[in-house]
């Protein structure tokens, strides 16, 4: 009988060299889950465990946000609500360099305060945003890689699906955990836009410089806002009143856009057809991959290597800031491979008691988790983000989108060194609020 | 080979229509939520309205499969395999499908026995008590075309 | 030869029943003298609580540990303990729930071997602003589930269905008033932090069966002796599980009074008021019963009786 941890090596390589074969990620993942399941228990149980991920992925709940909001980013595509909106970001922003990267940011960074998922934040906000940058002579690297790293802060920002997660498993308060969400979201922001004006102006070719405009046409593009601000005044308003959950937001958001696009007669029955036929397309590769990461997560937890690994971490008896080091270490090869909340599940369980008996504060962990978490979803060769920006704009090869991400993922490494090294950045909001 | 041709259009058609059903499911979804938000403000809402999104949204996902494979559909990554010959590209490609057809063929069987366990057992959603084992008679049917899809990828 | 077989449980291994279900499995070995090793897989990592009871029959895991209501319409005999009974605490609702499944020995739980049954305390109503009668709650959004959602109902509340996940933002941004469930979810989903008040309607209590249950083929192949090991630690540990829900309860309100938050006693006439409202939730499921060929009515008698004398012998 093969040993578990032997099993699990060998899944790993398989999958390496099944990625290389051009099989589409999702079956990679699904086809080593259930062969390395069936190895260790037996194929029969792989086939119901396969069956029942995928079922279970597919009608998730908490899943269908990525459907509702990418439609909700489609409709605001044909009906050019997004359009408008760059005409006026360019306006304002277009001289700048990467300007328009940086209004992408921005306005990532304000979508997540609406959503809690990093993927369906991702999928908006690139069916949005990449044609509007390409359209201003923006390279596909540094459009793609934006939103890649962008749609991240999905889960930095409050609402997240990770916090709520780390506080239920850790009995953290959730509040707290999103209050500490916040500071390190707005550095990381900032860091994000940067990061963007640097690499714009080492290699100016990739984001073109627009003219200065006239403050004549700044006001005239202002008009142009009208649709969005209506949108996100809907969307934030019915939240802060309790109309409706960050969930069904997503529901509500694509309505409303369907609604003032049909009201303005900005969205016609061809542009209609596409946005749906696009959402169900995009939603059902997201989906895809989502089920497949699960199974092959499934087949990990059986192999029980990230326990191992975990537990030979504790026992390495190392100094404090050590463990914190071998800690992030494994969240970024596991992030690599797994999905980041069945990764939490799998180790957040050994890694925080000895965290916390370091002394470390549970909620800087948890913020810690979320920016590491946030590369995860952005390196090779499984950077959910990267797949999900590659499933909107499938003309951008994946090499090219991973390439356009590094400049981001530098000032990500530098966010988490910050937090890391200045534990307050995301403690002093939540201490305050006591 | 003029039947083979015949069975790509009817399946193209297929896929066609299913995506069409998976466009229905999203509005579905959306409407439901809508509706949901909507009649609870007045205090009268569905009251498992989830459970519905839910399921329509395993629908809509089953239902595009066939469509997105179809347009060249799910994220690979292709730039190793695209550096080969054509000949041994060509193999590559048959026999990636060949096993994507075994293996969802195998799953798309074993869908089917749980619809058949799930209808057997009677088993409902937790609050709106809808049957379940239609849902993912849906889910295999989505599968079902998809595999076809796949085999007419063979060639 | 050592018996090896992975066991999973979907509450977080935080959570005091994973760390019962981990104290039963270390018994298990330890009672065997290490021939029977089971290995927990907590969180819901191999199997959630949905797939659980699949996922033992299909050989995904050897045991589980899940809800029977997650499958709901499998488990019709099972459901009645799921009804407003008035459950005192949670170890009297542990104890009735498995003399239950030993008297009506139920036909929907053939394809598995049961090894134990337990159940949380009383199943209350939390709130952002304090229900003292029927005519508070009268109108209010409550989160609730399958059959809760019906005692929400009956309690001329409106239920609003939504996962125990998603709760906690719905309470916090008002688009639910309340939630039904037992009083450690105050503290084991944090949400003392959304809610000021609890009511005390232990009279219209809830509670929600879980059971722990192995393969039928892998029990089959365990020799008598270890068999007997099993189930005498199974026995035992059914008070462990019911004491555990107690000590979660009690550390949900402790939380809670400690964050300010309050409790509110119903009058004797508001009791019996409540009482009297979810009664149409009983005869409903004996309804439902009777059409699927049970006796509905005998099933909800049996767990009164036991229920009377669980109470009796525990003194309280
Ligand atoms: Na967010
Ligand atoms: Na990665």
């Amino acid at each position: 009988m093969i040993s578990p941890t032997a099993a699990g090596a060998a899944g790993f390589l398989f999958l390496f060299v099944l990625l290389f074969t051009g099989m589409p990620v999702g079956f990679v993942m699904a086809l080593t889950g259930i062969l390395g399941f069936g190895a260790l228990v037996s194929f029969d149980a792989a086939l119901n465990l396969a069956v029942r991920d995928i079922v279970d992925i597919f009608g998730s709940y908490n899943l269908t946000v990525i459907p509702l909001f990418i439609f909700m980013g489609q409709i605001a595509f044909h009906a050019g609500i997004s359009t408008r909106l760059f005409t006026a970001a360019y306006r304002f922003m277009g001289h700048l360099p990467g300007g328009m990267a940086i209004a992408t940011i921005g306005a990532c960074a304000g979508f997540s305060a609406i959503c809690g998922s990093t993927n369906a934040t991702c999928a908006t906000m690139a069916s949005v945003t990449i044609p509007e940058m390409k359209r201003y002579g923006y390279k596909d690297s540094i459009a793609s890689g934006v939103v890649a790293a962008g749609g991240s802060l999905g889960i930095l920002v409050p609402p997240s699906v990770i916090f709520i997660l780390y506080g239920i498993m850790t009995e953290q308060s959730i509040g707290g955990l999103f209050m500490a969400g916040i500071l390190p979201g707005i550095l990381l922001t900032v860091l994000f836009a940067a990061s963007i004006a640097i690499w714009a102006l080492v290699d100016p070719a990739v984001a073109p410089r627009g003219p200065k405009s006239s403050a004549k046409e700044r006001i005239a593009s202002l008009s142009g806002l009208v649709e969005t601000l209506l949108l996100f005044a809907l969307v934030m308003g019915g939240l802060f009143f309790g109309l409706f959950t960050p969930t069904e937001a997503g529901g509500i958001g694509a309505f409303g856009t369907l609604a003032i696009a049909l009201a303005r007669g900005t969205i016609d029955t061809a542009g209609l057809v596409a946005a749906l036929s696009e959402t169900t397309r995009i939603s059902c590769m997201i989906l895809v991959i989502v089920a497949g990461a699960t199974i092959f997560g499934h087949f990990l937890a059986v192999t029980r290597i990230p326990f191992e690994i975990a537990t030979a971490v504790v026992e390495m008896d190392l100094p404090p800031y050590a463990v914190i080091a071998l800690i992030i270490l494994v969240y970024l090869v596991g992030g690599c491979f797994i999905d980041a909340l069945a990764l939490i599940m799998l180790t957040v369980p050994i890694f925080y008691p000895v965290v916390t008996q370091l002394g470390f504060h549970p909620m800087w962990f948890g913020v810690v988790i979320v920016l590491v978490t946030q590369i995860g979803v952005i390196t090779p060769p499984v950077g959910i983000n990267v797949y999900v920006v590659r499933s909107v704009v499938p003309d951008i090869p994946l090499a090219v989108i991973f390439k356009g991400v590094l400049p981001l993922l530098a000032a990500l490494a530098l966010a988490a060194l910050l937090v890391v090294l200045f534990p307050d950045i995301a403690l002093v909001l939540p201490e305050a609020m006591r | 080979m003029i039947r083979a041709g015949h069975l790509t259009t009817a399946l193209t058609k297929g896929a066609t229509f299913s995506s069409w059903l998976a466009a229905a499911c999203l509005l579905g979804m959306m409407g439901a939520t809508c509706l949901d938000v909507a009649l609870r403000f007045f205090r009268y809402p569905i009251a498992g309205a989830y459970e519905t999104v839910g399921f329509l949204g395993a629908l809509m996902v089953a239902f595009a499969l066939a469509d997105t494979t179809l347009k060249g559909g799910h994220i690979a990554v292709e730039f190793l395999a695209d550096k080969l010959p054509p000949a041994p590209r060509k193999w590559l490609n048959r026999t990636v499908t060949l096993v994507l057809i075994i293996l969802f063929g195998l799953l798309t069987l074993r869908m089917g026995r749980h619809a058949l366990e799930l209808k057997e057992a009677a088993e409902v959603s937790m609050t709106l008590k809808i049957p379940v084992w239609p849902v993912v008679t849906g889910i295999t049917a989505g599968m079902g075309l998809f595999v076809a899809v796949l085999v007419t990828r063979l060639r | 030869k050592t018996w090896r077989f992975t066991y999973s449980v979907f509450f977080p291994a935080s959570h005091a029943q994973a760390k019962a279900a981990q104290a039963w499995a270390n018994e298990v070995e330890t009672q065997s003298d290490g021939r029977i090793k089971i290995t927990v897989f907590p969180g819901g990592t191999l199997t959630n609580a949905k797939n659980c009871y699949d996922g033992v029959t299909g050989g995904i895991s050897d045991i589980g540990m899940s809800v029977f209501a997650y499958n709901r319409g499998r488990f019709p005999v099972m459901e009645a303990c799921d009804l407003p009974m008035g459950y005192p605490d949670g170890l009297t609702a542990s104890r009735v729930v498995n003399a239950y499944h030993r008297a009506t020995a139920p036909k929907e739980l053939e394809k598995v071997k049961v090894l134990y049954l337990h159940a949380h305390g009383p199943g209350l109503l939390h709130t952002k602003k304090p229900v003292a009668s029927l005519a508070d709650l009268k109108g209010m959004k409550i989160r609730s589930t399958g059959l809760s959602a019906k005692v929400v109902e009956a309690l001329g509340a409106v239920p609003v269905a939504m996962p125990q996940g998603s709760t906690y933002e719905a309470l916090q941004k008002g688009v639910v008033e309340g939630t039904f469930g037992p009083v450690e979810v105050l503290k084991g989903w944090r949400q003392a932090e959304v809610v000021s008040s609890t009511t005390l309607c232990g009279a219209v209590g809830y509670t929600t069966t879980m059971y722990v249950v192995m393969n039928k083929r892998k029990w089959n192949a365990l020799p008598d002796d270890l068999k007997a090991v099993m189930e005498e630690t199974s026995t035992r540990w059914v008070d462990v599980h019911g004491k555990a829900w107690d000590d979660s309860d009690t550390l949900g309100m402790d939380a809670s009074l400690e964050r300010g938050n309050r409790t509110v006693p119903l009058s004797a006439d508001e009791n019996a008021a409540w009482k009297e409202a979810v009664r149409p939730v009983v005869t409903d499921y004996i309804s439902r019963a009777s059409k699927k060929g049970m006796d509905g009515a005998a099933l909800v008698e049996t767990l009164k009786r036991l229920m009377a004398g669980q109470t009796l012998a525990s003194g309280s």
